[in-house]
C-alpha cells in the first residue's frame, strides 16, 4: 500500500483515543437512564452509528452529484469509499438496535416504518456496492453508481422522518430538551469519536481505492 | 501480521474487562450491553483490518504488473 | 472480472432491487399505518366487523392506569389499551417486557376475537425519547459502589 500520511496517523490515534474515552464514559462514568436502566448505555453506540451512516450516505450523494457534473474519477472513488463505510455503520446500527430492542420493546425486530425504511437503506447501498462489482468499465461503473448514489439518498431523510411522519414502535429523535445534560454530552462525545473513526476509515479506504484504480489501469494496459 | 495479533489480544482483554465490569456493577441486561459494545468495537476493528489486508493484496498485484511490464 | 463472477454479481443486483421493490410495495404500504388506535379499531368494528374480527392486526395505545391484572401463576395478563377516546380490553399470556407498566405506551400484535377481547400474541413496549439519570440519591449510590469496586 501507498505511504501513510501524517494526517492518517494522527486521525488513527485520535479516533482510537476518543472511542476508548467515549465507551468508558458511556459504560462507567455516566449514570444510566432511570426508566430503562443500564441497557440505555447502548444508546451511546447505536445513535452515533446511525448518524454516521446518514453522514456517509450524504457524502456519497455529494460525490455522486460532483461526479455527474465534472466526470472526475476522484469523486467516484470518494463516493464508493463512503458507501462501503456507510454500509458497515448501517449494519452496526441495525444489530445494536436489535440488542437494545429486545430488553426494552420486548422484540428484536418489528416491521415498523423506522425499521423497515432502515432495512431498505441497507439494501440500497449493498446494491450500490454490488453494482460496482458488476460493472467492468470504469466510466460506466462510475456513472451508474453516481445515479444510484443520488436516487438512493432520497431514502435517508425518509428514514430520519419516519418516526415523525408515521406511527412507529421506535421513539422519535431525542433532542437536547428530552435528554438530561450528562447523557447528552456523553452522546456528543461518542458522536465525535464515531466521526473521527469515519474520517480515519475514509482516508484509508480512499487510499485503497486509488490503488485499485492503479491496478485496473495496469491490467487494462497488459491485456 | 504482528500488529493485528497485538490488536486482537487488546480487543479480547477489553472484552474480559467489560464482562467483569458489567458483572461487578450488577448491570441488569448485562448480556445485551456486553454484546452491543463488543459488536461495535469488533466490527470497526475488523473493517480496519480488512482495509489493510485488501490494500496489501492490491499492492502486491500492482507490483506483479510492474515486474511483468519490465520484461516487455 | 470473469464471467461467472459477473453473473453472480448481476443476480445480486437483481435480488437487491427486487427486495427493495418488495419491501416498498408489501412492507411499507401496510406498515405506514403500523398500528390502529383503540378508537380506530372501534370505528372499524362498527363498520365492517366481519372483516376485522379474528384477523391479525396491531393495536397501539396506552395501558390504562388501574386496568392491569396479572396472574403470575397462570401467566395471564389482562389490561385495557386506550387512547383518549376509545378503549379495548387486551389479554396476553406470558411475562411482559420489563418496562411494561400502567400508563406506558404499547403495541400489541394479535386479533380481536368474538368475545370482545383483543388476544395478544406479541406485546411490545414503546418507550419515550426522554432520558435522565435516576432522581434522588441513586446516582450517588452508583458512584459510591463504583469507588468501592475500584478499591
Amino acid at each position: 500500500m501507498g505511504p501513510r500520511s501524517a494526517v492518517e496517523k494522527t486521525l488513527g490515534i485520535l479516533a482510537v483515543t476518543t472511542m476508548v474515552v467515549g465507551s468508558w464514559v458511556g459504560l462507567v462514568v455516566v449514570p444510566a437512564d432511570a426508566a430503562q436502566g443500564n441497557v440505555q448505555r447502548l444508546m451511546y453506540v447505536h445513535v452515533p452509528a446511525a448518524w454516521l451512516a446518514f453522514l456517509a450516505f450524504f457524502i456519497v450523494f455529494v460525490m455522486s452529484v460532483l461526479y455527474l457534473i465534472q466526470r472526475d474519477p476522484r469523486w467516484d472513488r470518494v463516493g464508493a469509499s463512503s458507501a462501503e463505510i456507510g454500509v458497515v455503520f448501517t449494519v452496526v446500527t441495525l444489530l445494536l438496535g436489535m440488542l437494545w430492542g429486545k430488553p426494552t420493546w420486548g422484540v428484536y425486530w418489528t416491521w415498523d416504518p423506522r425499521l423497515t425504511t432502515t432495512a431498505i437503506l441497507l439494501a440500497i447501498y449493498v446494491g450500490y456496492l454490488a453494482l460496482r462489482s458488476f460493472a467492468d468499465d470504469e466510466e460506466k461503473r462510475a456513472r451508474w453508481s453516481a445515479i444510484v448514489g443520488v436516487i438512493g439518498f432520497v431514502n435517508v431523510p425518509i428514514v430520519y422522518m419516519s418516526v415523525t411522519w408515521w406511527r412507529t414502535l421506535h421513539q422519535p429523535p431525542s433532542s437536547p430538551r428530552s435528554v438530561a445534560p450528562d447523557i447528552l454530552w456523553t452522546l456528543m462525545l461518542n458522536l465525535a469519536a464515531f466521526t473521527l473513526v469515519y474520517a480515519y476509515l475514509m482516508v484509508r479506504r480512499i487510499r485503497l481505492a486509488k490503488l485499485e484504480g492503479e491496478l485496473e489501469k495496469r491490467m487494462a494496459y497488459n491485456a | 501480521m504482528r500488529k493485528w495479533s497485538v490488536i486482537s489480544v487488546i480487543y479480547i482483554v477489553a472484552l474480559i474487562l467489560l464482562w467483569v465490569y458489567t458483572g461487578r456493577a450488577e448491570m441488569e441486561n448485562r448480556g445485551f450491553v456486553f454484546a452491543g459494545y463488543a459488536l461495535t468495537w469488533g466490527a470497526l476493528l475488523w473493517y480496519a483490518f480488512r482495509l489493510e489486508s485488501r490494500g496489501r493484496a492490491t499492492a502486491r498485484a500492482v507490483e506483479s504488473f510492474e515486474v511483468a511490464g519490465a520484461g516487455d | 472480472m470473469n464471467k461467472s463472477k459477473k453473473i453472480w454479481a448481476g443476480l445480486g443486483v437483481l435480488a437487491i432491487a427486487g427486495g427493495i421493490a418488495l419491501l416498498i410495495a408489501g412492507g411499507l404500504s401496510s406498515n405506514v399505518v403500523y398500528f390502529l388506535t383503540p378508537s380506530e379499531l372501534r370505528a372499524e368494528l362498527a363498520e365492517r366487523a366481519d372483516e376485522i374480527v379474528d384477523q391479525p392486526l396491531r393495536l397501539g395505545g396506552q395501558v390504562k392506569p388501574g386496568s392491569l391484572v396479572w396472574d403470575a401463576e397462570a401467566l395471564d395478563l389482562r389490561f385495557v389499551v386506550s387512547d383518549s377516546i376509545g378503549e379495548v380490553p387486551v389479554r396476553s399470556t406470558g411475562a411482559p417486557p420489563a418496562m411494561f407498566k400502567e400508563g406506558i405506551g404499547v403495541v400489541v400484535e394479535g386479533k380481536y376475537t368474538h368475545d370482545g377481547v383483543f388476544e395478544s400474541t406479541n406485546l411490545m413496549v414503546k418507550h419515550s425519547n426522554e432520558y435522565e439519570p435516576p432522581h434522588g440519591d441513586k446516582p450517588e449510590d452508583m458512584y459510591e459502589s463504583l469507588i468501592k469496586t475500584d478499591e
